[in-house]
């Protein structure tokens, strides 16, 4: 299907990207299943949609989704920041000529994915954030609500973060929907770490199930910086994240994460791509999974390791569990390996719930439902457990718990 | 407590148990002893509830109620408990959680009140004394990297913080060095009540020194064939199985 279809009721934004972006659109079809990197997953369900830019109030509860230790707080609807709804003391602009001068037209990590989405949000984004941090003596912690109103909305947000030199922040981005009909949060993130610096970006992805998320994470590490992304996907109908992340300089380090589950007829799909392109850095995926009903997963960990890329540390794992046998899982790793003095290790396995453990749970009183939960709970532990502190690992573990009948939590 | 009666029990299409009887009354400690897969395992797989099984005749009645229609935490909430052949690993679940877990589900399902932190924690740490199990593994993984002793010590550690009417041991001696079968068989001792009963599954009558039965029975080919004093374990332990099957053949 054709993009211009696709975008026929939306209006471009003006600003310069927006409209080169818009350019490089210019007679493009959504990949299909022949393209490399979206094998396994049809846009069908979300292009056949029609969708428009929309500003409005919104009616959920907001208090329910704060993290109340986090003082910083923005609230983004539709794509368009909500001062109103926000407060925060750090420095950031809104308005799309915030980020247009930051941001290029094309993305500058080559994933060799060709970032439709990317464009599209671009090109018709009605806003930006353009945040910079720069706390060097503590973390800088901010807490970022999307609110997508569906009826046909699409919240194309772009956001561009900038750790400077010696800087530590960490990003909790809530994305939540509310309302009847069907609803596409497109988010671009475009993330830089200066020298030293330490950014840890933790998506919710929590929106109804008539829903579609397609997120792009895409970051340029300097040297000794660190990046952490987490994805943490239970709601939406189709989900899929891209985080794309160049190590430009030495010594670098950066953890992908993520934890998805699925079911009825869900689609979860998670696309790492780690450029090392520069020497001494290490790179760490964990994804771990859950499908359930007639869900779909999809995981792809591209690597590359350049030719002057010397003593690289790459591993990447993903397990997962089906819970019913017409889940499906696709789960490849891609290592493309062009120095020799590299460490990499890749793990892929799926299976079933264990039942000699279920039946040995239940053996001591335990109910069948309650077990399973123990079971669900202490395999996608080890995800929980990448984050950095309790408040943390176990607000992220309710916030699931409300999607996940599964998760078992205090 | 717990009636048998002509039980029989396929697995695949395997007809395993085919009609076992077995009265076990309060107060008894029941010996059953006979070659591998003669059935025994699968007894208490078919006692705990295992789904694996199907049962195509016969009633167990456990306390007056009928046990087979109950499903398996329920039977664990009623009173009954099986010390595993082989106890499952299960990582990221750690035994405190899931032994508070599994007490407080009982004690919802009897309606009481959920325990204590304070009691439970105390409770811990004095049955975890009984059998000897390092207070360190009460806090790892259910059984992850537990020595196989440790293993068997925290089957009855289990069993010693659930207080169950009738337990099960499935061969838990095996493995175990002559200082672990002591200290397990203390264990079972000293939970033993004018109102608990226990079948000890076991191939050793070195077992039945440490926790004397009042009655051996031989599990031969899916059926109790021969059932005794304890001395029978002693005979059994000197002539093997030869002489009970030829019995069964000419029988
Ligand atoms: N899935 C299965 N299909 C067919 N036969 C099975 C299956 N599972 C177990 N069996 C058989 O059932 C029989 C009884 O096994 P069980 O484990 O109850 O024996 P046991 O008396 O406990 O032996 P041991 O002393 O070796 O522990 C064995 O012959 C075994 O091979
Ligand atoms: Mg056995």
């Amino acid at each position: 299907m054709s993009v211009a279809e696709f975008v026929k009721n939306l209006k471009p934004n003006n600003s310069e990207f927006g409209l080169k972006s818009k350019a490089l659109l210019e007679g493009k079809d959504f990949p299909t299943t022949k393209d490399e990197y979206w094998k396994y997953t049809r846009l069908r369900k979300l292009t056949k949609n029609e969708f428009y830019q929309k500003d409005g109030s919104i009616s959920t509860d907001l208090n329910s989704i704060w993290k109340e230790d986090i003082p910083n707080r923005l609230v983004v609807v539709n794509g368009i920041y909500s001062p109103e709804l926000s407060k925060h003391n750090l420095n950031i602009t809104s308005g799309i000529e915030s980020i247009a001068k930051e941001i290029p037209g094309k993305d500058e990590i080559n994933s060799g994915d060709d970032q439709i989405f990317s464009l599209i949000g671009k090109a018709f984004a009605q806003d930006g954030l353009k945040i910079d941090l720069n706390n060097t003596k503590e973390w800088d912690e901010l807490q970022i609500i999307f609110v997508n109103t569906q009826n046909g909305a699409i919240a194309n947000s772009l956001i561009r973060i900038k750790a400077s030199k010696n800087a530590n922040a960490r990003i909790l981005c809530n994305y939540v929907s509310e309302g009847a009909g069907v609803g596409f949060t497109n988010s671009y993130f475009n993330l830089e770490t200066e020298a030293n610096a330490n950014l840890e970006l933790i998506n919710l992805q929590a929106e109804n199930p008539n829903c579609f998320h397609v997120q792009s994470v895409n970051g340029v590490q300097a040297r000794d910086s660190k990046i952490s992304v987490w994805n943490f996907s239970s709601g939406a109908d189709l989900i899929r994240n891209n985080v794309n992340i160049r190590q430009d300089g030495k010594g670098c380090d950066t953890h992908v994460n993520g934890l998805y589950y699925g079911e009825e007829k869900q689609h979860v799909d998670n696309h790492v791509f780690i450029d090392h392109a520069s020497e001494d850095c290490e790179s760490n995926e964990l994804f771990k999974g859950v499908m359930n009903g007639q869900a779909t997963g999809v995981f792809n960990g591209r690597v590359i390791v350049r030719k002057d890329s010397q003593r690289i540390n790459a591993f990447q794992q993903n397990s997962n569990i089906l819970l019913s046998d017409k889940a499906t899982i696709n789960s490849k790793p891609e290592l493309e390996i062009y120095a020799d003095d590299v460490k990499c290790s890749h793990g892929s396995v799926t299976g079933q719930l264990d039942e000699n453990a279920l039946f040995y749970l239940k053996a001591r009183g335990i109910s069948e439902d309650r077990a399973r939960k123990m079971l669900v709970s202490s395999f996608l532990e080890e995800v929980v457990e990448t984050l950095a502190t309790e408040e943390l690992k176990n607000y992220v573990v309710r916030q699931m718990a409300q999607k996940i009948d599964l998760l078992d939590h205090e | 407590m717990l009636k048998i009666q002509n039980l029989h029990a396929e697995i695949d299409g395997k007809e395993i148990l085919k009609g076992l009887n077995l009265e076990v009354k309060a107060g008894e400690v029941h010996a059953i002893m006979g070659p591998n897969g003669a059935g025994k395992s699968t007894l208490a797989s078919v006692l705990a509830g295992k789904e694996d099984y199907e049962i195509t005749k016969g009633s167990v009645e456990f306390e007056g109620k009928d046990l087979l229609d109950m499903e398996t935490d329920e039977r664990a909430k009623e009173g009954l408990f099986l010390a595993f052949q082989y106890p499952v690993e299960i990582p990221g679940v750690s035994n405190i959680n899931f032994l508070r877990t599994a007490i407080n589900e009982k004690r919802e399902y009897l309606g009481q009140e959920p325990i204590s932190a304070k009691d439970f924690m105390a409770m811990v740490r004095e049955r975890s004394k009984l059998v000897e199990l390092d207070s360190k593994l009460a806090n790892r993984s259910v059984n992850v990297g537990f020595s196989g002793g440790e293993k068997k010590r925290n089957e009855i550690f289990q069993m010693a913080m659930l207080e169950p009417k009738l337990s099960v041991l499935d061969e838990t001696d095996s493995g175990l060095d002559i200082d672990a079968l002591r200290i397990v068989a203390k264990g079972v001792n000293a939970l033993k009540k004018e109102d608990t009963a226990s079948i000890v599954i076991t191939h050793y009558q070195r077992l039945l020194d440490y926790i004397v039965p009042d009655f051996v029975h031989v599990l031969y080919d899916g059926k109790i064939v021969k059932s005794g004093p304890k001395e029978l374990a002693l005979e059994l332990e000197e002539k093997g199985y030869d002489w009970i099957k030829e019995e069964v053949v000419n029988h």
